[in-house]
């Protein structure tokens, strides 16, 4: 009798299952130690906030730092300094803005419990 | 052998069959991905912009152009600070003429919910302005107090036609209404383009309408008034309506240990300082619940009758954390943190 899988039904089905890994791969990563820097509501960085090291990104005159489990704007060239006084984040979903120099600062939360938006 | 034969076509078909499913992950995940929510940012009112729209075809178009639209609102209608907008140049020259009728409708709308409190005005840039609290803050003398006042008084606004007139020094600011009224205009923008459903932000202020896909109805976090931005102490479940929030922790200045916030009584001119931290309302308009949370904030549990002819529901958050909620919240508000106490009205 003949063999019920040739070589190339092997290949197929194994690209089925190689494309069935890649998408569940891809699906949106649900746990955030990332943080997004944004400038004029564009993604300017993501970067992972758990890093041992602090480190520094200026941008349109707002100093981000990040690393240790938490991100800050530590200076920047606006007047009403409302970006430097939210302090330091750490929690999803977290947020820091500058908008005279447009720059934005956030905890990413994908959660799937996490309230789309905040009022406040 | 009959068997051998269904085997043969079964072999034959498999590679088809392998082929088809795959198109069909692709097909469905594209199209799925196509209709699927799309976010944008932007700034505007001296906050960023967020923009979600749910179930449509080229939703990062569409929330794309409602932020266009809050921009041109905000930077040449309603700003008082861009010398691009209305309200700039109303301010500079005493008076305005427009010729869209834009502003008018606008100021109309406001003036109308202010008839509601003497103690909030439309004219309340005199009195941000002696506290500038955006620059550093500074206590003005009681003389500058009792000038703001005279100046700030809505009777110094006339507007006749298209015409708008600013009399004895008043200066026009739509600060406590702007976010909610570029929102709502965001939300109409989606809502025109066809979109099923969308989530408008605009800093503190949040629109909500249709369906919001595996979101509906849409969990909106209460801002923790102890702790920091983006922080919040409980959630609500909304649809079809907006959220504003006017605190005292976001905008202030402190000398000699006291605090003074960014939200005036304007027959005083002075900061408004009570129990209350915070005041979060859900309405059925922009400027109204802007309003409303501004008003409450000043008039305390007084300014419950007001939210209830509007059929508004309220968040009031204490200094020592007790939480009053009306009464209809219940069942669509959950404490996140135990730490406050609450009860409904
Ligand atoms: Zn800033």
């Amino acid at each position: 009798m003949k063999k019920l899988f040739t070589k190339w039904d092997f290949i197929i089905i194994l690209i089925c299952l190689c494309l069935s890994v890649l998408l569940f791969a891809l699906r949106p990563n649900e746990n955030g130690n990332e943080a997004v820097i944004r400038v004029d509501g564009k993604e300017y960085k993501t970067v992972d906030i758990n890093g041992a090291d602090t480190d520094e990104i200026t941008v349109n005159g707002v100093t981000v730092v990040y690393g240790g489990g938490e991100i800050y704007i530590k200076d920047s060239s606006c007047r009403d300094k409302i970006c430097v006084n939210a302090g330091h984040l750490s929690k999803k979903g977290q947020s820091a803005v500058c908008a005279p120099s447009r720059v934005s600062v956030e905890i990413k939360n994908n959660g799937k419990n996490a309230p789309r938006a905040v009022t406040g | 052998m009959p068997w051998g034969d269904e085997l043969k076509t079964v072999k034959k078909l498999l590679p088809i069959l392998c082929v088809s499913v795959i198109s069909a992950v692709f097909i469905f995940s594209f199209v799925k991905d196509m209709y699927s929510e799309k976010t944008q940012y932007g700034f505007a009112c001296g906050s960023e912009v967020k923009v979600t729209v749910f179930g449509t075809k080229d939703g990062e178009g569409k929330a794309k152009s409602a932020i266009d639209e809050i921009n041109r609102l905000d930077s040449i209608v309603l700003s008082d600070t861009l010398k691009t907008s209305a309200v700039f140049k109303l301010n500079e020259n005493g008076e305005y003429t427009d010729d869209s009728g834009e502003l008018v409708s606008y100021i109309n709308e406001c003036a109308d919910l202010i008839s509601n409190c003497g103690e909030m005005t439309l004219l309340s840039k005199p009195i941000s302005d002696i506290w500038n609290i955006s620059g550093g803050g500074s206590i003005p003398s009681d003389e500058e107090l009792a000038d703001a006042v005279k100046k700030a008084d809505m009777k110094n606004l006339s507007v006749s036609g298209n015409k708008i007139t600013l009399l004895n020094g008043g200066k026009m600011s739509f600060g406590a209404f702007g976010k909610g009224t570029v929102c709502e205009k965001g939300v109409n923008t989606l809502k025109n383009s066809g979109a099923k459903g969308g989530i408008v932000t605009v800093g503190g202020t949040v629109g909500v309408f249709g369906k919001c896909g595996k979101s509906d109805p849409v969990t909106v976090g209460v801002r923790d008034p102890f702790g920091g931005a983006g922080e919040y102490f409980a959630t609500v479940d909304v649809n079809d309506c907006y959220l504003s929030t006017s605190g005292d922790y976001e905008k202030y200045f402190e000398k000699d240990g006291k605090r003074y916030c960014h939200i005036f009584d304007a027959t005083t001119a002075l900061p408004v300082d009570s129990d209350i931290t915070s005041v979060t309302v859900i309405a059925n308009g922009g400027a109204l619940s802007d309003f409303l949370s501004t008003a409450i904030f000043i008039l305390g549990e007084d300014g419950l009758t007001l939210a209830e002819k509007y059929n508004a529901q309220c968040i009031i958050v204490k200094k020592d954390k007790s939480v009053i909620i009306s009464k209809e919240l219940e069942g669509s508000f959950k404490l996140t943190d135990s730490g406050f106490s609450v009860s409904a009205v």
